[in-house]
């Protein structure tokens, strides 16, 4: 790869004279579309190209985000929610006022039996939050963090709670969390997407349902890096073209993809003319991103050992380096937290995957002084239940568990502590639920946006990630 | 315990699942509320709206359609101009473009006559089953490789061809369906018939484990001949659909019963030279083995192998307890058994040991040199000092120059080199015992509930076997009984799909409850019926749509129709539909004419970035497939389910972990990157420059125009023929200033002998740009 800068000396002028130009064609394209399809709600004032930084609709602390999705469902009730009630009645069926009407993932048995955690859990921090053994980082940053412990989802299985997570709605075909915000609030980053994903041990089980553009235009969609060898292919140009040859061709290729466009009208156009201009930027900026040089030995030491291979440390890594540089939303999923059974192996070696790196991750924005914009986010698309799950043979696991579990919250605009609290053997919450349209109401408040301002104009109607839903948990704000 | 605020939070939600619960308890309590869903209806022909004296409707299609479009006030868009509808049925027919003088052929008389040839002969194409076979693959899930962590290879392309062999001759779809289902079970099965099963033969399957694979079966069955979402049925009744647990189980019993296995091609004497071969390749390699390490250790197992000669050295009086069976030995046998043994084993070590004596001391100084040091270093020790086991590379060393040893390698190698190779695939067989069939309770394949026996869900219409147990050809005909409301329908809806980048069903991978309603119910029943009363022919549907005027309308977008209908399904215009990842690798290939069009065979290996392979358990390479092969076409690219070639992934190509009905479709800067610099394209790019340069003499202008005749089937406005010129002006100064950078970039590229660096790497340039357009990789 050619140093961009010393290739482009000489046609500096001409290139800022046709970035203008590009730049340009993109709103005008954007602009017809955005006409056509009616879209942007009248009040929210986004500006028309598509990418383009926007200001949010009121001062948020949050900028940017990174979404630590932990797929698969990891156990509140080993991690975090902690319950002496577990520990005590340990063996015993659940009381069936608790139990109530409750219909499992899989779980049949009429009376299944309460398990408490196999692991001891700690109060940590200035403020005392219970947190397991098994996260010994995590325990040190305990005082950064927002734990939200009465979460809710409406979908028990798999596929369709990630979705809802991720786009507010059971099915796939909707727009993701990170797609919304990249329509409403642009990206700040012109080298590298607004939008990136990272499955950093596997896809989700929904796929790219989960970071899809759904109704939204193409360009809203999630970029995937590859997370062995290089983060994206094809980064290099073909041998015998410079960067001036590349130029030439995706200029020409972009005014004749506008006639294109201006014929058919057809808005994949508009997303296929930006993804060639971020596509040529890309090819200096990802290998630039990925490559950890730069990086203090202290640094390096603070995400672990896991940093300098393919893992989830890295990702971490590379999310903080994106979002110093622009991007608006990462997105890392990592799995698979499903333990219906050898929870006591499976659980712990899960939770060695991921401890250092959320810990590293957050005092790392925070040193870099990027915490107060950043706001990081992790969970599951649910929690699992105090009951266990026998299995025939084996080691016992638990089932899914969607009436209540945690996830938490660091950075932009949140307050450290936790909000809502479970029943005694975190099964109920005994105060207000934290529906996902509340949550992401909640998230959107925090980067600035009106969860009821945002919206896209399509068959007709004005949808919002929220649906008519929604309420900003405000004990989660500063 | 409930909060007021948690009370008021109720209300709020209540609204969302009162609906729900209503649809779900209507038919859990009603029972007969279920059979009222649309698609469980018996398909009867309906009639053909009355649209009056409008001439639009080519055929009942169009009247359908025109019928809903006059509900809404609509009228239907102008026909597309004939340049893009030949490269329109082309690509949808073929997945191939139009060559030129196709092009002028049809735009020198575009009537509807000449269209009706048109699709004529792209039906006879043999091409015509490979576009078609590749969306059926992917319904079946096809892979070359098992799945999971270790995703062995697998030999099952044959199937792949049989898919494209039977579009190809159109086989009646009641047909293809009985026989990738149950062809093995069929009076006098076929070699054909059998191969046929590959379809369920594609799972995934990890350690062997046929529960899973079976599973993997009866959902993709679902999905490919049912559109019904049956894998929600595994763990739990059914959420939406009326298929209990217990009916899930019933497809499985059907299923169990059969098993995959490795079909061989071979005649019987291929079989019985292949047999007798490979038994004297183990019987010398048995031989080799106790040449060279002597008696067996345990001497039990040394009496049972000893050769003709060997039992004459034994002593008469001990001969009896050597040949005696095991079991009648009496312990006196067996120690005389031990005593022969003893000594046996004591006279080869003895032998072996003068022999290597022997050698080591006729050893030449350069022989010695040439060993390992290992060896040599044992062989600097005075005698009395050396261990008494020699190091390992100086025995190798030894049996290599030892005649009698290296005589029997050579006869090895020599016959295992003339065993003839064999070509197999997958089908499915019955297993010889019946098998039980147990509900896996919470799917856990541990846990057996209840015993099911095969069977279909109460709310289709019934098997209709009696007094024996059905089995897969039972399941088969049932599956495309007239009576079955859903699988034509499933069918020509997803045929739909693939014309107008949305079905009429939408969710053309689930027809049940959660299923989106028909845009045009009676059009899909219409089509559904068409097909079953005219020989289940599905090259009859093809017609009857790529005909019809709905087909050939114009895919400009509508700007008064953006808000009313954005994803156009009213059916007011065509779609501009992208390619599939095959097809625009395909298209690229073919437009510069370097596409090997050869039709089946084994999955081949065109060029795949480093590093993919990394990912793998084993070590498996990609050893890139050789001349023509790499430029086969994209659907014979060999599929690694564990790690797919990142082109196919990139442009949204399904990961066959499951039966995939509707592809998702992507736009990212990561598809341009491809486009750009991905070697396939620039290779391709340089042969369309190429082929230009030599075939076009003279302006400019007409290279340019037959170039983009190539790749778009259109000549290029003049604003876009300036627009390409200037590039080529641009590059050509550029080039000739850095004929370097043009050697590089027409290094490998076998076409380019014989032209002029510059002007070729211009061209190259101009051709790079044209493959890069939207255009160039949609079908408009």
């Amino acid at each position: 790869m050619k140093d961009s800068h010393s290739a482009n000396r000489n046609s500096d002028a001409s290139r800022r004279a046709f970035l203008g130009q590009g730049l340009r064609l993109g709103a005008v394209a954007f602009a017809s579309l955005v006409q056509s399809s009616g879209a942007v709600g009248a009040r929210s004032g986004f500006a028309a190209s598509p990418l383009e930084s926007k200001p949010p609709q009121f001062l948020g602390r949050a900028k940017n985000v990174i979404q630590l999705f932990m797929t698969g469902g990891p156990s509140h009730l080993d991690m975090f929610d902690y319950k002496s009630a577990l520990d005590r009645q340990h063996g015993q069926p659940l009381p069936p006022s608790i139990l109530g009407e409750v219909r499992f993932a899989q779980i049949r048995d009429s009376q299944p039996l309460i398990m408490r955690s196999p692991w001891g859990f700690k109060r940590h921090g200035a403020s005392g939050q219970w947190v397991s053994d098994l996260l010994p980082h995590t325990a040190q940053v305990v005082d950064e963090l927002c734990f939200l412990r009465t979460v809710k989802t409406t979908e028990t299985i798999h596929p369709h709670a990630e979705f809802c997570m991720n786009t507010g709605f059971r099915n796939a075909g909707r727009p993701s969390f990170g797609a919304w915000l990249v329509y409403g609030l642009g990206s700040e980053s012109q080298n590298l997407p607004g939008y990136v994903v990272i499955n950093s041990n596997g896809p989700p089980r929904g796929k790219v349902g989960n970071y899809h553009n759904g109704f939204l235009p193409p360009t809203y969609q999630g970029v995937e890096f590859r997370t062995q060898g290089p983060p994206i292919l094809n980064a290099k140009n073909p041998s015998g073209i410079d960067d001036d040859d590349q130029r030439r061709v995706i200029d020409a290729v972009n005014k004749l993809n506008r006639m294109r466009f201006d014929f058919t009208g057809d808005p994949e156009i508009a997303a296929r003319i930006s993804a060639y201009e971020l596509a040529f930027r890309l090819q200096s900026s990802a290998p630039e991103l990925t490559n950890l040089n730069d990086e203090s030995p202290t640094t390096l030491a603070l995400y672990g050992a896991d940093v300098h291979q393919p893992s989830f440390a890295r990702d971490c890594l590379l999310a903080r380096r994106m979002v110093e540089r622009g991007v608006r939303f990462v997105q890392i999923h990592y799995g698979d937290w499903d333990h219906h059974s050898d929870i006591g192996v499976s659980h712990p070696n899960q939770c060695r995957g991921i401890d250092q790196a959320c810990a590293a991750l957050v005092r790392d924005l925070k040193q870099r002084g990027l915490l107060d914009e950043t706001l990081v986010i992790w969970g599951g698309e649910f929690g699992r239940t105090p009951v266990a799950q026998p299995q025939a043979m084996g080691g016992v696991g638990r089932d899914h568990h969607i009436n209540a579990f945690t996830m938490w919250l660091a950075g932009g605009g949140v307050k450290p502590g936790s909000v809502g609290q479970t029943d005694e053997f975190g099964f109920h919450a005994v105060d207000n639920s934290i529906e996902i349209h509340d949550l992401h109401a909640t998230l959107l408040h925090l980067l600035g946006i009106d969860h009821e301002q945002l919206t896209y104009r399509f068959q007709g109607r004005d949808f919002r990630l929220t649906d008519v839903y929604g309420n900003v948990v405000q004990d989660v704000l500063a | 315990m409930e909060p007021a605020a948690r009370k008021h939070r109720w209300t709020q939600f209540a609204r969302r699942f009162v609906i729900a619960g209503l649809l779900y308890s209507s038919w859990v309590t009603g029972g007969a509320r279920a059979s009222d869903h649309w698609a469980f209806q018996r398909v009867e022909h309906p009639p053909v709206p009355n649209v009056g004296n409008s001439t639009w409707p080519a055929n009942p299609i169009d009247s359908f359609v025109l019928a809903r479009l006059k509900q809404e006030r609509i009228d239907p868009s102008p026909e597309a101009d004939p340049v893009t509808l030949l490269r329109r049925v082309t690509l949808d027919l073929t997945g191939l473009p139009p060559t030129p003088s196709e092009v002028d052929e049809f735009a020198s008389e575009s009537s509807p006559e000449a269209f009706a040839r048109v699709v004529d002969r792209l039906l006879e194409s043999s091409h015509y089953g490979e576009r078609w076979a590749r969306h059926w693959l992917d319904v079946a899930r096809y892979a070359d490789s098992a799945g999971h962590e270790f995703d062995t290879k697998r030999d099952i392309w044959k199937y792949r061809d049989w898919v494209i062999q039977a579009f190809n001759h159109d086989k009646p779809y009641n047909d293809f369906l009985i026989e990738q289902l149950a062809g093995d079970l069929l009076p006098n099965a076929t070699e054909m018939q059998k191969i046929a099963t590959g379809f369920s033969c594609n799972a995934l399957k990890q350690y062997g484990d046929n529960n899973e694979a079976t599973i993997d079966r009866v959902n993709a069955y679902g999905t490919a001949y049912l559109g019904l979402t049956l894998g929600c049925a595994q763990c739990h009744d059914h959420v939406a659909d009326p298929i209990s647990q217990a009916e899930y189980y019933q497809f499985f019993a059907f299923f169990n019963q059969a098993e995959d296995s490795s079909y061989d091609f071979s005649s019987p004497e291929q079989v019985g030279i292949r047999d007798a071969l490979l038994r004297q390749v183990a019987h010398l390699k048995k031989e080799q083995f106790r040449y060279r390490n002597g008696p067996d250790k345990d001497p039990v197992a040394w009496a049972a192998q000893l050769t003709a000669d060997e039992l004459r050295a034994i002593p008469l009086d001990m001969m009896e307890a050597v040949q005696k069976r095991n079991q009648d030995r009496t312990e006196q046998d067996l120690e005389a058994i031990r005593q022969q043994h003893a000594q046996a084993t004591t006279e080869f070590q003895h032998r072996f040991l003068q022999r290597l004596q022997a050698w080591m001391t006729k050893l030449t100084d350069e022989e010695r040199q040439a060993l390992n040091p290992a060896a040599q270093q044992y062989l600097a020790l005075r005698l009395e000092e050396r261990p008494p086991d020699p190091p390992q590379p100086l025995l190798e060393a030894f049996w290599q120059q030892d005649a009698g040893y290296k005589k029997r390698q050579e006869v090895i190698e020599m016959l295992q080199k003339s065993v003839p190779e064999t070509e197999t695939t997958l089908v499915m067989r019955e297993r010889l015992q019946p098998v039980e069939t147990h509900i896996f309770v919470r799917g856990e394949q541990r846990n057996k509930g209840e015993q099911v026996e095969p069977g279909v869900p109460a709310f289709m219409p019934p098997l209709g076997i009696e007094g024996r147990q059905p089995n897969r050809l039972d399941l088969a005909r049932w599956s495309t009984a007239r009576d079955n409301p859903l699988p034509a329908r499933v069918m020509v809806n997803r045929i739909w799909q693939h014309y107008f980048g949305i079905g009429l069903v939408e969710s053309s991978d689930n027809f049940g409850l959660q299923g989106d309603q028909p845009s045009h119910p009676q059009l899909l029943d219409w089509l559904a019926v068409e097909l079953m009363e005219n020989g289940w022919r599905l090259k009859h549907i093809h017609r009857l749509i790529v005909t019809s005027s709905t087909y050939r309308q114009s895919s400009r977008l509508r700007p008064e129709l953006a808000e009313t209908d954005p994803h156009n399904r009213l059916l007011a215009r065509q779609k501009r539909i992208r390619l599939e990842a095959e097809i625009i690798r395909d298209v690229a290939l073919a437009s510069s004419g370097i596409l090997d069009p050869a039709i089946g065979g084994p999955s081949v290996f065109p060029y795949q970035p480093p590093g993919i392979m990394d990912a793998r358990a084993d070590q498996t390479q990609w050893v890139m497939s050789d001349g023509n092969e790499r430029f086969r076409r994209g659907l014979y690219i060999h599929f690694w389910r564990l790690t797919p070639h990142p082109y196919l992934k990139m442009f949204d190509a399904p990961d066959a972990s499951g039966a995939c009905a509707r592809r998702t479709q992507s736009n990212t800067p990561l598809q341009a990157l491809t486009l750009l610099n991905d070697p396939w394209f620039t290779e391709a790019a340089a042969a369309l420059a190429a082929q230009a340069c030599r075939q076009v003499e003279g302006k400019d202008e007409d290279r340019l125009g037959w170039m983009f005749r190539a790749s778009l089937a259109r000549h290029p406005a003049p604003q876009e023929q300036q627009i390409l010129l200037k590039l080529l002006e641009e590059q050509r100064a550029a080039y000739q200033q850095r004929p370097a950078q043009a050697a590089a970039l027409l290094e490998d590229i076998l076409s380019s002998a014989g032209l002029d660096p510059a002007q070729l790497a211009a061209w190259t340039t101009v051709a790079r740009a044209i493959h890069n357009l939207d255009e160039f990789i949609t079908r408009e």
